[in-house]
């Protein structure tokens, strides 16, 4: 973890206070990060919680440092994505937050859409989000989907349920529905005076620790690898039709340990 | 012979024969389409051609394969081109009288048969016939092709393609690249559903119900690779089965014995020697065959017509219909 970044998640934390965030595209507020990037993890005071959970509209995430990645197309392995390129999207930024109430794990994803698509019909496709972790720790594997025998672990929020998926993948086309279902998640789509200002703030959590063998496991003093997805429903964007981190950003656990 | 099965079960279906009554898509519909978000599904659907087909348009809507094997972009068509389902107000109009008319809860635009028994021509020419359409089972399907979770496979032991509920995602790929749009999106569940060559009752020995229900018997089942099963008989020995819109590339394994017509009429009222569905028509499904196989059919008909013998005439008549289905 370097300086810098600590030194800007306590500035935007001090900001954030001074000055809530707003729905501009460049937020001054975040912190802009790349792939390779360590961000630490902020962790609640013990006297403060989310009264509902996952509440996207909690002012406690004014508190939490927010940074922003740019996503890209993901790149196209598949004939049936290569036919609808048409669908793959301009570079979309999202901002992020990652923090923890020392028994949760906490990601909040925040991004402009103009249309909210709730719905998937026979012609229609839903909005959607996921972070995605490496299954163990320290093992490097490919940041689109896993590898085979190194499995990634993703959290898919589903605006059409307002659900969340706990899923496991190693590899192209094999993301696959786990048994152990503890991730959950909150969604909170606001309008804005012009419609490019609309967007959805989603909350996804989990238990830091859990039982199932392809959970990531979240405690102190590691370092997870993670990226994002998002997908347009306007844009029919399903599958590997959809915008993704280039490559792995790093989150530093150790604050966990510090309280 | 078949892409990665070492059995294929065929279909043969005989267009002069079908008098267009949708028993079959009716024992189709009370076996599998009737709940679940299925219920705008027609797995097995009876179309009146020439006509739009069902969904509306679907050999304009693309899918199957192009000319190097690559698989082609298709359209999805909207609902209302399968046709919006609907209920009656029978408790309010005929039960309690609280409404006077009997109507449906939607205002129809489209259905499955919405252009039953229109056809093309005037009369005395006019002219149609009836298209029995399923799952083609292919031996390249578009489906399968299409789906980058492989969650649509092609059974070893018969070749019945199948969608895996557990495996589908709900990504509708499939749906655009069947070229004859029979994967069908279950909005209810998320999934793709098709048909299954009613995979439970051949397991059992039983043919498909919409074969086995068939008052016209035109439906003939059995082994592609079986020498002595009335399928080999009617695609191999005598070649009068051909694949619908073969040029699709998916190699269909439900196969057509073409339609035969009457001659047309000329303006002072004598006959043409031409028949009334043009051929051009027929082999814009079939392919160019059609004319051959129409006058093999002719030639044995005429002999049957001698009283002399015609394993094909026989075949075709299906006195008994047990016949039809080999099993085995």
């Amino acid at each position: 973890m370097n300086k810098r970044l600590r030194t800007a998640s306590i500035l935007v934390l001090a900001l954030g206070l001074l000055s809530p965030t707003t729905a501009s595209f460049a937020d001054p507020n975040a912190l802009s990060v790349k792939p390779g990037d360590t961000i630490p993890l902020t962790v609640f005071p013990g006297h403060v919680f989310l009264r509902v959970a996952n509440d996207p509209l909690a002012i406690l995430w004014e508190r939490v440092p927010e940074y922003e990645v740019q996503l890209v197309p993901a790149p196209v392995v598949h004939r049936s994505v290569e036919l609808r390129k048409a669908s793959s999207g301009e570079p979309l930024p999202l901002f992020f937050s990652v923090a923890s109430d020392g028994e949760r794990l906490y990601i909040k994803l925040r991004w402009h859409d103009a249309t909210p698509d709730r719905k998937t019909g026979m012609d229609q496709s839903r909005d959607g989000a996921a972070v995605q972790f490496t299954v163990n720790a320290d093992e490097q594997t490919s940041h689109t989907m896993g590898a085979p025998g190194k499995p990634v672990n993703i959290w898919y929020w589903r605006s059409d349920s307002e659900s969340a998926e706990n899923l496991a993948a190693g590899g192209f086309g094999s993301a696959t529905h786990l048994p152990e279902q503890p991730v959950s998640a909150r969604s909170h789509y606001a309008k804005a005076a012009a419609a490019e200002g609309n967007q959805w703030t989603v909350i996804l959590s989990r238990p830091l620790a859990t039982d199932g063998e392809y959970d990531a496991q979240f405690e102190p003093g590691m370092v997870r690898s993670m990226a994002f997805a998002v997908w347009q429903g306007a844009l029919d964007q399903r599958d590997g039709l959809k915008r993704t981190t280039p490559g792995w950003l790093k989150v530093d656990l150790s604050p966990l340990g510090a309280g | 012979m078949t892409n990665g099965s070492k059995r294929q079960l065929r279909m043969i279906i005989d267009l002069n024969k079908c008098i267009g009554c949708h028993t079959c898509t009716s024992a189709c519909k009370m076996m599998w389409t009737n709940r679940n978000g299925r219920e705008y599904m027609y797995w097995n659907n009876v179309e009146t051609r020439p006509g739009a087909g069902y969904p509306r348009n679907f050999q304009d809507k693309g899918g199957g394969f192009n000319k190097d094997g690559q698989l082609n972009i298709g359209q999805t068509p909207p609902l209302e081109d399968y046709g919006i389902p609907w209920e009656y107000n029978y408790e309010a109009s005929l039960i309690n009288g609280s409404e006077t008319s009997l109507r449906p809860n939607v205002s129809p635009t489209w259905g499955a048969n919405w252009d039953e028994d229109k056809g093309e021509g005037v009369y005395p020419n006019a002219h149609y016939f009836y298209l029995p359409r399923l799952c083609n089972h292919c031996s390249n399907p578009g489906c399968l092709a299409a789906c980058p979770r492989k969650a649509i496979y092609k059974r070893q032991e018969d070749g019945i393609v199948l969608v895996d509920q557990e495996r589908c995602r709900g990504y509708r790929y499939c749906v655009t690249a069947c070229p004859y749009k029979k994967v069908y999106f279950n909005e209810r569940t998320g999934t793709s559903e098709k048909c299954l060559f009613c995979y439970p009752r051949i397991e059992k020995g039983l043919p498909q119900a919409c074969a086995r229900q068939c008052v016209g018997r035109l439906r003939t089942v059995g082994y592609a690779d079986d020498i002595e099963g009335p399928v080999y008989q009617l695609v191999e020995k005598y070649q009068v089965a051909l694949p619908l819109l073969a040029d699709r590339g998916t190699r269909p394994n439900v196969f057509y014995v073409p339609p035969d017509s009457p001659p047309r009429f000329k303006p002072d009222g004598s006959l043409d020697a031409t028949r009334r569905i043009p051929i051009e028509y027929l082999e814009e499904l079939f392919g160019p065959r059609v004319g051959e196989v129409l006058e093999t059919l002719a030639a044995e008909r005429a002999r049957k017509a001698r009283g002399e013998d015609s394993e094909l005439m026989d075949l075709l008549i299906g006195q008994r219909q047990k016949a039809l289905f080999k099993l085995g």
